[in-house]
């Protein structure tokens, strides 16, 4: 389980292609047993700041230190090319060789080491065992199947038992069904086998559900680090709030006079009066924005709600079915404003109920 | 396509027919007897030439093969340092003429050259000798390095950086990588690589007409060009046996090649998703790489054209002469004094860029029948433009020759630069297509669909939408082909004549009559040419391949 040493520190790391900057200073640290979720839209700099830590591209400036020696650092002119940081790196394409069989893939790492051919064989087979893939080692790369060909490439990157592993987007190439099986399998062998893992992902259900911990960068910078339901549950900021889950964004303006020192004030949106939940220091400006997660808006009208909730009449404009469940989208001052239900709901005027810690002011 | 097939089926048949006689073709006594090929067949010499080339060409292979796959992998997976400056550098030996560049030996590393001369005064003697088989074997395999450059460096630019990434996080350095991931990945370029050499190690003349013939050593076409002297008197039906044993070896080559080239495309699927080409980040092996390229590229053109520019402006040289002293411009102001030399320069000239104009023309007449267009004809005529590539510059220039005396119409062309034009099209056909029909598949076929669907002919698409399209790979093709034609030598030999003189068919002739100086002088004047032409084609960002 996850001690407190870090086996992985990334600081301060800076990178720009050209003009344009990728990385503007991004601080990771990855303790030893620990799962770490890179966050990110696409073209945020995750695979760069991964390919930074491989030592597959080099930073402009940082330090970067695995267990207890620094691998890279621009203050003294370190630079450990990659194939000298014994990591394992797993990359979205797989990159598995063709011309080479299942046996030959995994097993060159070892080879790379000078392993004994006979230990070689009981070792690759013992990866290709343990990941499901026994009987497949002498069949060529394109002779298997994408979920396949995702697990030779993670018993290449393991079967020489680097102390990290860092992947890269390691199901993003999986049919969608698939997928979801697989996000259980991967927090599973990490954690069994132990690995301190630091993997880059663009969805936030696999982040969120493989990862001890999340990093979510933004134009290059780390916005929010912290476990899984911290950033979900308490967002720093609005791109943190935004960028999770699915969410009502509607601009308002604070009541001044009505903030409490519990942080809650009334916003207005239009004619409606809202309660809510001050993020940020945001809260001095006149006109701010407000988000609530779809999950917290309820508009079962038999419900008994508190005095802390904002119960508000919507005109509902649209009730969509989704297969699970129906989305409503009403109509909040001009903007659409969705809810979930499990019924259909007739045309006309709706009440919706808005807890006060779930609308949050930005 | 009947005059494509009639320009390169007629003169391997008349080779073939000549060689089965017992006479000249044109003489009236001439009878259908095997006696050439009896004697050429037992003879011992023709078998140690046939012994020396198949040996050259494959030493050629050994040597050239993996140093060329090194220096691809270098130039273009690596981050070595200059690779805008080395990229193109390492092409240049291809555009110089191999009599020239065998001259440039002669005169750097012979026995009295400007290296041997220094190198003796410093450690007493020269621990080489540029003539014979070792040094002919090393210096061809250097010079035709660039050939297995160019396959195996378009083949590595489709190789997915990350299989070579992956190799490194396992722990591979970057030899590793190159030697377990890169190459294996590339194997049938190499492979045609190692192909081609060959095949050019069988068509080699200039260097062993230089580097071997002194020595007493004979490859095949040198020792067709012997033949003659070798006799005593000429026999062509023993050229034409000795002719055409060369082309039954090169022509299943070509063959094999064609299957190669078709596999090598194929295997282009390992190319990974729209991947930005990431050169491998070499870190210390960085200066060893670069050291290795500025190596090869000083022996290979460095030490000739050095060698070939001091030797063309001083008067001799030897032990303790000073430069100072011996330093002339003489040997150009020589070159007036012959007419037959300064006649040759302009002919050349005017062979490249009027000449090289009307082939390109003649080709893209037969790229455009070629260009999206499945037919059996097709196919056919597709085929048939590869056989010139088995055909050797000497063999072609003298059946062209042949040719011209055969058919009583073409007589008058003998001793007209335009038997020596057509001799150089049919030589070069098949590069050539390979350029025009190159940039013809450039042109999107939407293009030319789209004008079809608004009602033009297929002949006015092409007139007025392919053409226009391909005009500035048309324009480097043609840069191209004059390069080429400058740099040509072999293919004039038979040809030449008063009239129709060019500098390579003109220094084989002076190599013969050892005018040394104007020999000097000629090589700089073709390289000068040549080096216009390619800083022109590099300005215009003409690709120097495919
Ligand atoms: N080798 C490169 N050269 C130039 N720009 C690059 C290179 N690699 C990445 N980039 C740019 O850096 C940005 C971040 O890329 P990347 O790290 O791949 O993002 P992500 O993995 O988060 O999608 C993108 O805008 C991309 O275009
Ligand atoms: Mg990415």
């Amino acid at each position: 389980m996850t001690d407190q040493t870090p086996i992985l520190t990334i600081e301060s790391i800076e990178k720009s292609f050209g003009a344009t900057s990728v990385l503007q200073g991004v601080s990771v640290t990855l303790h030893k047993g620990e799962v770490v979720a890179l966050l990110g839209a696409s073209g945020s700099g995750k695979t760069t700041l991964l390919r930074v830590a491989g030592g597959l591209e080099r930073p402009d400036r940082g330090r970067i230190t695995i267990g207890s020696s620094v691998v890279f650092d621009t203050s003294s002119g370190i630079d450990i090319p990659a194939e000298g940081r014994n990591l394992g790196f797993v990359f979205q394409s797989y990159a598995l060789w063709p011309h080479m069989t299942v046996n030959a893939n995994v097993g060159y790492g070892l080879r790379l080491r000078g392993t004994s051919p006979t230990e070689r064989e009981t070792r690759v087979l013992a990866v290709l065992e343990r990941l499901g893939l026994g009987a497949l080692g002498d069949r060529y790369p394109h002779q298997l199947s994408g979920g396949q060909q995702q697990r030779v490439a993670l018993a290449r990157a393991l079967v020489y038992e680097p102390p990290i592993v860092l992947l890269d987007e390691p199901l993003s190439n999986l049919d969608a069904n698939l997928r979801e099986e697989a996000r259980a399998w991967l927090r599973e062998l990490i954690v069994t086998l132990r690995l301190s893992a630091l993997f880059v992902t663009h969805d936030q259900v696999e982040a969120l559900s493989i990862a001890d911990r999340v990093v979510l960068l933004n134009r290059g910078i780390a916005e929010q680090v912290g476990p899984p339901a911290s950033l979900y549950g308490d967002p720093k900021t609005l791109f943190a709030a935004t960028f999770l889950g699915s969410n009502n964004v509607f601009p308002v303006t604070i009541d001044p006079s009505s903030k409490q020192a519990d942080r809650t004030a009334m916003v207005g949106c239009g004619p409606h009066r809202i309660l809510g939940t001050i993020r940020s220091n945001a809260g001095e400006a006149p006109s701010s924005t407000a988000v609530i997660r779809v999950e917290r808006v309820t508009v079962d009208p038999t419900l008994n709600v508190d005095k802390n909730s904002t119960s508000l009449s919507l005109p509902l404009r649209a009730s969509l079915y989704t297969g699970e469940r129906w989305e409503h989208v009403f109509d909040l001052n001009g903007h659409s404003f969705r809810a979930w239900g499990r019924k259909r709901l007739d045309r006309g005027t709706h009440t919706v109920h808005l807890p006060v810690e779930g609308v949050w002011v930005f | 396509m009947l005059i494509v097939a009639l320009l390169v089926l007629s003169p391997l048949l008349l080779i073939a027919y000549q060689s089965s006689l017992n006479g000249p073709f044109f003489a009236e006594s001439s009878r259908v007897d095997p006696g050439a090929w009896e004697y050429v067949l037992g003879a011992r010499q023709f078998w140690r030439a046939f012994g020396t080339s198949a040996v050259v060409a494959t030493g050629m292979v050994l040597i050239g093969v993996p140093l060329g796959a090194v220096l691809a992998f270098i130039v273009v997976r690596t981050d070595i340092p200059g690779r805008q400056v080395l990229e193109p550098a390492v092409l240049i030996p291809i555009f110089l003429s191999p009599i020239v560049t065998a001259f440039g030996y002669v005169v750097a590393i012979g026995p009295v050259g400007f290296i041997s001369l220094g190198v003796r005064s410093v450690v007493g003697s020269v621990p080489w000798n540029v003539y014979g088989l070792p040094s002919l074997i090393v210096i061809a395999a250097l010079t035709h390095v660039p050939h297995t450059y160019l396959y195996v460096s378009t083949a590595l630019r489709s190789v997915n950086p990350e299989l070579e990434e992956a190799a490194r996080t396992l722990g591979a350095p970057p030899w590793r990588v190159a030697l377990d991931i890169s190459l294996p990945l590339v194997r049938p370029a190499l492979l045609f690589s190692a192909s081609l050499t060959f095949l050019l190690g069988f068509e080699l003349f200039g260097l062993p007409l230089v580097l071997g013939d002194p020595a007493g050593l004979l490859v095949l076409t040198t020792y067709l060009f012997k033949l003659t002297t070798l006799l005593g008197v000429p026999s062509y039906q023993m050229m034409a046996v000795v002719a055409l044993s060369i082309v039954v070896v090169t022509l299943p080559l070509v063959m094999i090649q064609r299957h190669l080239l078709g596999q090598a495309s194929r295997f282009q699927t390992i190319r990974g998703r729209g991947l930005a080409l990431r050169p491998l980040k070499l870190g210390r092996w960085r200066w060893v790489a670069l050291t290795i390229v500025v190596a090869w590229l000083l022996l290979t053109v460095a030490v000739p054209l050095g060698g070939i520019l001091l030797r063309s402006v001083v008067k001799g040289w030897g032990e303790g002469v000073s430069l100072s002293r011996v330093l002339t411009l003489d040997h150009f102001r020589g070159l007036a004094d012959y007419p037959n030399l300064i006649r040759g320069i302009v002919n050349t000239i005017a062979l490249g860029v009027i000449g090289g104009a009307v082939t390109v023309a003649c080709y893209l007449v037969v790229g455009l029948t070629q260009h999206r267009w499945a037919s059996r004809g097709v196919a056919v005529l597709d085929f048939m433009v590869l056989i010139p590539r088995a055909i050797p510059g000497l063999v072609g220039g003298l059946a062209f020759l042949w040719l011209i005396l055969f058919i009583p119409v073409l007589r008058p062309l003998r001793n007209s630069m335009i038997a020596v034009w057509l001799a150089y099209s049919t030589v070069w056909l098949a590069y050539g297509l390979r350029l025009i029909s190159t940039a013809l598949l450039q042109v999107g076929p939407e293009l030319e669909e789209a004008a079809q669907s608004a009602g033009a002919s297929p002949m006015r698409v092409r007139w007025e939408i392919t053409i226009p399209l391909v005009r500035l790979g048309l324009i480097g093709s043609w840069l191209l082909i004059f390069m080429m034609f400058v740099r040509e030598y072999s293919t004039g030999v038979y040809l030449f004549g008063a009239g129709t003189e060019v500098i390579g068919s003109l220094i084989v002739s002076l190599w013969g009559a050892g005018g040394l100086d104007l020999i000097a002088a000629l090589s700089v004047v073709s390289v000068a040419i040549v080096s216009v032409a390619l800083a022109t084609a590099l300005r215009l960002g003409v690709r120097l391949h495919d």
